[in-house]
């Protein structure tokens, strides 16, 4: 098909955890269920890697293909062709909806007279960039990346803990008004973003060594990045409490700018930025190039990168257009989206295209028996 | 290798006329505010700001190759406005620099705002506004009005460091001001389980020969504040009934009576406490244990410190005074009717279905608590002395 | 393409020969060795063009039958005693009825070899090969009646001596560098490896100067495939002149339009050893101290040799030390600017208020005060290279005191800005290699720009690409960021830190599978 990008066993983790961490560290997770948040998060975990068996089931069936491409041979021709380009204005969507989260993130917290397009404007166009040369170079930056977050955010979290801000007594009580909240946040925001995201991944576990690789792996950083999310969140109600969690747009930047140690440490707002525009670029990054191999799988381009400057140009554009301000793009995406959008493409077309193809292929298995 | 050329160039191009440089700010363009006072002037209906900010002093002028010597300079500017960020742009007319607010250290309210007007609503731009922070400490002039503190200037420091340097020296040698800041009033007025308490700062008669305008500031008790209002005041020593309860001393210092009129000093290092809370038949029953430890600092009169009651007789009185200023503390918030140990948070997390019936009446439920106090105190040395001087 | 060359030089001859300035007797279309002697000496002079330098010398041995020696060589290539010695002496006590009957038989050379005591002595009838040789130093030494002219190697180049490495230095560590001498610098790697498995490959490149290239390895420890890899590609250049090693670089890297070096040069002995024991090869050019190694990494620009030869702590933190200098070079200037107009926030108040006091009354905007301060010391940097030596203190003392100082005493910029650029300009000094610190000098104004812009967000987004362009190199198939990205995590005994020598008993990536271990068997054979 085209040529043989192989991405190791570390890499793959790196791109799963910055991926996982993406929005989600962003925008706090579960914020509903108040204290018990990180136990919501819990929950993810154990259904993220559930969906996660479906994408791997699906992978297995056709390892060297992504999902626009089996679902043409699972659907048939025209409906799989359909479904493959819906999937490909799902990953643009999304692409879109995390630049806007992210430029939103920017002007409120920093550029406060920056306009969204301009930001836009150099995110994507350091992604294309990179695009170019390709998606291994991609992937080695991701991990590259992981170091500096590592190296960035576990220093910040010592620095939070020295500074004693962390009172562990927010966390108390636990599970006061019962399982339902926990559910109600779980059900469908924390199982759609981050762990239904994976979704992305179908398109890109072909580049996987090997399935074996993807298994392992796939599940190591699901489980890793939603501990670290789960330990995350717990730090983050200890250290600003529910209340200001559920009213603060970025509760993570809100946590930051708390620390102060002996007035020289302070204001680390900015030194998390850098965290967090990494955890953005890696996941614009991943969503814009599953639409573009969509495309290039669905025309049968010879020459895919041909469409990365339209698609760019699209999506910095429809960035700006996607909501006339932040509170619409918030509640577009925290009411609407996940059921509309999330639920159908990360979990029902997922699930029937894995139940088409084991029925098909026992059916086959059948029919070659009786011939024989 | 042209048509990236052309991409590079129209990219470049693109971004000039986007104009991303607006963000830009060079530092001499910018007035960095220390200290901002809001006051309520209640014939206009408006909030009245005062900031102080730094002024930097020109250096690399000829010899002052040392610049950064000496305090930084000071300036004054008020401004009046129906929200904060209107009196804050209203500013603008009187100062040549834009403000810049991200080095805000300190936050004055005064007196008759806190007392007539509430404060529950004037903190939301510091959560909403990225550029200020949200722990800064906040201070009540007591009995004055943020103008009046932040006009004081000491001799040596910035009068916004003065004041810092004050709060944090306090709260850490006595224990008896602590500085609350702006995220925690938030967080407490936002909890029905818990109220506020502010540091007070007065402004006093200078006796300083150096001071410039005879003025300087002074700490003075805890306000207790109740729905948003100041009430009252937890003065001297039960303001440390505070510190305590919440784990916050690091050092204070109890005088014990050891003669007829003469005092020990009692230097407590470390101290620690637990509260339970649960309801009793309707009434909220408040359990605090305290473990405090501490050294001998000074001792004027001359008893046998190394005889075994003697030691005991001192750890006792220690702790009984441990125990007055508490009850005393707690005794005056019950009279306020006013949770400000946010024991109502306490009885949350420890028995959240007793919390749910009474959580809409709590500050009333408080005021009928039934508080036992009992106070641990060890003495763990005497210092470089064993046994005082003899003297005749 | 490459016939293009090849016509143009053989034009360049027949034009000269046909010139009809020439005072010569023979027939000026002739162009091969005949049987006469005079012919054969017009024909190579003219080749040449009748240089001042070349020397020419008849001996007529018997008149009777004409029988006559000429001995043809350039002054100052050749050793013009052992010409003498070895070659004219014994030709003229030789018994010539002897050597002339079998001057025409086919070993002829060996005969010769018998009485001339040079080294090599070869035959040769090819005109062009001739001229070479004679250009290369050797001895031409022609005979009436006979068509063959033979080659006796008598070249000597006056050279210098060797020297203590200019660019490379070390405090503890063999203190002998390259010199121009291509032969002198295989000889100082071979007697580090008294070993049969080193090799050592002759090319030639340059169309018009004919350099010799050199190309050394381990057999067997070396890449096979990037051996060939390399050769192929050194058979490729095309190119009138390789004046120095860098000439060769250019035309082989894999990455024509990086800025980052992906190959190492080196003037040091030691690290060309100690390469080759890693598997990689080293390329020696005529003329020029420096000798390529390839394939490098991006890590092996910051391995000094002296972090082996210091205590492995020492080696390990200094190696830390430059990464962060590195980090300081490309990203504080930048950093500086970015927050100095975009991120107050992030400087501690008390720093703020000294800064803010520094920026007063300066007339210019950071950045351009920031581009300033970096442009001025790159203009001073060069003139510290170019001055003679003997000034260069002055440059330094004009530069460093006068200008820093009272620039900012005159307000002309501030204090802080100066203190970045030097922070930045010694940090740069700290790199082992040289060309790696030219690409931090100018992705740093990059980074400047894009801090100015748009803050640390622009730095950020730099820093991806920069870090996307560094992990799409290779070299000779090498991913630039070996051992980091792809992770390997035997390979980072010699990264960040440097374990001990005991414990680096694996060979990095380029060398062959085969030969992984440095040692077999526990150090014991050798085979």
């Amino acid at each position: 098909m085209k040529k043989k990008i192989r991405i190791g066993s570390l890499q793959f983790f790196c791109l799963i955890f910055l991926f996982e961490l993406g929005s989600a560290v962003l925008f706090g997770m579960a914020k509903e269920a108040r204290q018990a948040a990180w136990i919501t998060i819990i929950f993810g975990i154990v259904s993220g890697c559930i969906l996660f068996s479906v994408y791997l089931g699906l992978h297995k069936k056709y390892p060297d293909l992504p999902l626009t491409a089996y679902s043409r041979k699972i659907a048939g021709k025209y409906i799989g062709w359909g479904i493959g380009f819906a999937y490909v204005i799902y990953f643009s969507y999304l692409a879109v909806r995390v630049l806007r989260d992210y430029e939103e993130l920017l002007v409120i917290s920093q550029y406060h007279n920056t306009s969204l397009l301009t930001l836009g404007l150099y995110m994507i166009a350091s992604i294309i960039y990179v695009m170019f040369k390709g998606f291994e170079v991609f992937s080695r930056v991701s991990q590259v990346c992981f170091f500096v977050f590592l190296f960035v955010g576990m220093p910040v979290i010592i620095l939070e803990l020295s500074a004693q801000l962390l009172q562990p007594a927010n966390l108390l009580p636990v599970l006061e008004n019962g399982w339902m909240p926990v559910l109600k946040a779980f059900f469908p925001s924390t199982l759609t973003v981050p762990f239904g995201e994976m979704v992305a991944f179908t398109m890109l576990l072909p580049y996987v060594k090997d399935h074996k690789t993807a298994k392992k792996i796939g599940y190591a950083g699901i489980i890793v990045s939603g501990l670290y999310l789960s330990f995350r969140t717990a730090m983050n109600i200890a250290a600003i409490g529910p209340d200001v969690r559920i009213r603060s747009t970025f509760p993570i930047l809100t946590e930051i700018g708390l620390v102060e140690i002996g007035n020289f440490i302070q204001r680390l707002d900015a030194i998390v930025l850098v965290i967090l525009v990494i955890l953005g670029f890696v996941k614009i990054f991943i969503f814009f190039y599953c639409a573009l191999l969509g495309i290039s799988d669905l025309f049968n381009l010879n020459e895919p990168k041909k469409m990365i400057y339209p698609l760019g140009i699209l999506i910095i554009l429809s960035a700006v257009l996607v909501a006339p301000n932040f509170n619409t793009h918030m509640d577009i995406g925290f009411k609407i989206v996940p059921i509309y959008m999330h639920l159908p493409f990360q979990i029902a077309i997922p699930v029937l295209l894995l139940l088409i193809a084991i029925i098909k292929t026992k059916f086959k298995k059948s029919r070659t028996n009786q011939s024989t | 290798m042209k048509r990236k050329f052309v991409f590079i160039l129209s990219f470049f191009i693109t971004a000039c006329l986007l104009a991303g440089c607006s963000n830009y700010r060079e530092l001499r363009d910018a007035a960095f505010i220390a200290g901002i006072g809001i006051d309520w002037l209640k014939e206009k209906q408006r909030y009245q700001i005062t900031f102080q900010a730094f002024s930097p002093s020109p250096a690399g002028s000829s010899s002052s190759s040392g610049s950064g010597s000496g305090p930084p300079g000071s300036a004054l500017f008020m401004a009046e406005g129906r929200t904060i960020s209107e009196a804050a742009r209203q500013a603008s007319k009187k100062f040549s620099r834009m403000p810049d607010y991200s080095h805000v250290r300190i936050v004055i309210i005064g007196d008759d705002l806190a007392k007539s007007e509430s404060l529950n609503f004037i903190f939301d731009v510091f959560e909403r506004d990225a550029n200020i922070r949200a722990n800064i400490p906040v201070l009540i002039a007591r009995g004055t009005s943020g103008k009046e503190v932040l006009s004081v200037i000491p001799a040596t420091e910035h009068p916004v460091e003065s004041i810092n340097g004050k709060v944090k020296n306090s709260a850490k040698m006595q224990g008896e001001n602590q500085a609350t800041e702006v995220y925690q009033i938030i967080n407490q007025l936002s909890s029905k389980g818990s109220e506020p308490t502010i540091g007070g700062i007065s402004v006093v008669a200078s006796k300083d020969p150096s001071s410039p305008n005879k003025k300087a500031t002074k700490l003075s008790g805890m306000g207790i504040i109740k729905e948003g209002k100041l009430v009252g005041w937890l003065d001297g020593t039960k303001s440390k009934s505070i510190s305590f309860l919440n784990n916050q001393i690091i050092q204070t210092n109890e005088s014990i009576r050891c003669d007829s009129h003469q005092y020990t000093s009692v230097r407590i290092t470390d101290s620690r406490s637990k509260i339970k809370v649960r309801m009793n038949s309707g009434r909220p029953e408040i359990v605090i244990h305290v473990n405090a430890l501490g050294v001998l600092d000074e001792m004027l009169c001359n008893r046998k410190i190394m005889d075994y009651d003697v030691l005991h007789e001192y750890e006792q009185k220690t702790s009984n005074n441990i125990l007055s200023h508490i009850r005393d503390g707690i005794n005056q918030a019950k009279s306020q009717k006013s949770d400000i140990f946010g024991f109502g948070d306490i009885l949350h997390r420890q028995h959240p279905e007793q919390w749910k019936k009474n959580e809409n009446r709590w500050n009333d439920v408080f005021s009928k608590s039934k508080v036992s106090i009992h106070v641990n105190f060890n003495l763990h040395g005497t210092s470089m002395r064993i046994e005082p001087y003899p003297y005749k | 393409m490459p016939s293009f060359f090849k016509t143009g030089t053989k034009k360049i001859q027949s034009k000269k020969e046909s010139s009809p300035s020439q005072p010569s007797t023979i027939k000026p279309n002739i162009t091969n060795l005949t049987y006469n002697i005079d012919d054969n000496i017009d024909l190579i002079k003219d080749c040449l063009g009748s240089p001042p330098d070349l020397n020419v010398r008849k001996i007529i041995i018997d008149a009777a039958t004409d029988f006559s020696v000429a001995m043809i060589r350039m002054d100052g290539m050749s050793d013009k005693k052992e010409v003498d010695f070895s070659v004219i002496e014994p030709l003229s006590k030789m018994n010539f009825e002897q050597l002339r009957e079998q001057l025409e038989s086919p070993n002829s050379a060996e005969v010769l070899g018998r009485l001339i005591a040079v080294n090599k002595l070869e035959k040769m009838n090819d005109v062009d090969k001739v001229v070479n040789s004679i250009l290369q130093g050797n001895t031409g030494i022609l005979f009436n009646h006979t068509s063959q002219v033979f080659i006796a190697s008598t070249r000597l180049i006056d050279k210098r001596g060797l020297s203590e490495p200019s660019s490379q230095t070390v405090i503890r560590g063999p203190k002998d560098s390259f010199t121009e001498d291509l032969r002198t610098n295989t000889s100082l790697v071979r007697a580090r490896i008294t070993n049969p498995k080193l090799r050592i490959e002759t090319l030639n490149v340059g169309e018009i100067t004919h350099t010799n290239v050199e190309l050394m390895y381990l057999n067997g420890i070396a890449d096979d495939s990037i051996l060939q890899e390399l050769r192929n590609r050194i058979k490729k250049i095309k190119i009138d002149a390789i004046l120095e090693s860098s000439y060769i670089e250019e035309f082989i890297q894999d990455s024509k339009n990086s800025i980052f070096p992906t190959l190492i040069s080196t003037e040091r002995p030691d690290v060309v050893v100690a390469n080759l024991l890693e598997g990689r090869f080293a390329i020696f050019v005529y003329g020029t101290p420096y000798v390529l190694i390839g394939p490098a990494t991006f890590i092996q620009f910051f391995q000094s040799p002296e972090d082996y030869y210091q205590n492995y702590y020492m080696g390990s933190f200094i190696r830390i030390l430059r990464f962060v200098s590195f980090f300081i070079a490309l990203y504080i200037p930048g950093l500086y600017v970015a927050i100095m107009t975009h991120h107050h926030a992030l400087i501690p108040t008390t720093l703020l208020i000294t800064l803010a006091g520094q920026r007063e009354g300066v007339p210019f905007p950071i950045v351009v005060e920031a581009l300033i301060m970096e442009l001025v010391f790159e203009v001073l940097r060069e003139a510290g290279v170019r001055m003679p030596r003997a000034v260069g203190q002055t440059v330094s003392i004009v530069g460093a005191l006068i200008l820093g100082q009272a620039a900012v005493q005159a307000g002309f910029v501030s204090a802080s800005t100066v203190i970045v650029v030097s922070l930045t300009a010694i940090a740069n000094f700290t790199m082992p290699f040289f060309n790696v610190a030219i690409a931090a000098r100018i992705l740093r104004f990059l980074l400047l720009l894009l801090g100015s812009y748009i803050g640390m967000y622009g730095i950020m987004l730099g820093t991806f690409v920069i870090l996307a362009h560094l992990c799409s190199l290779r070299s000779f198939g090498l991913p630039y960021f070996d051992p980091i990205t792809p992770f390997k995590l035997l390979a980072q005994k010699d990264v960040f830190i440097r374990l001990p020598l005991p414990k680096q008993m694996t060979r990095p990536e380029p060398a062959s599978p085969e030969e992984k271990n440095r040692v077999q068997g526990g150090g014991r054979n050798e085979t």
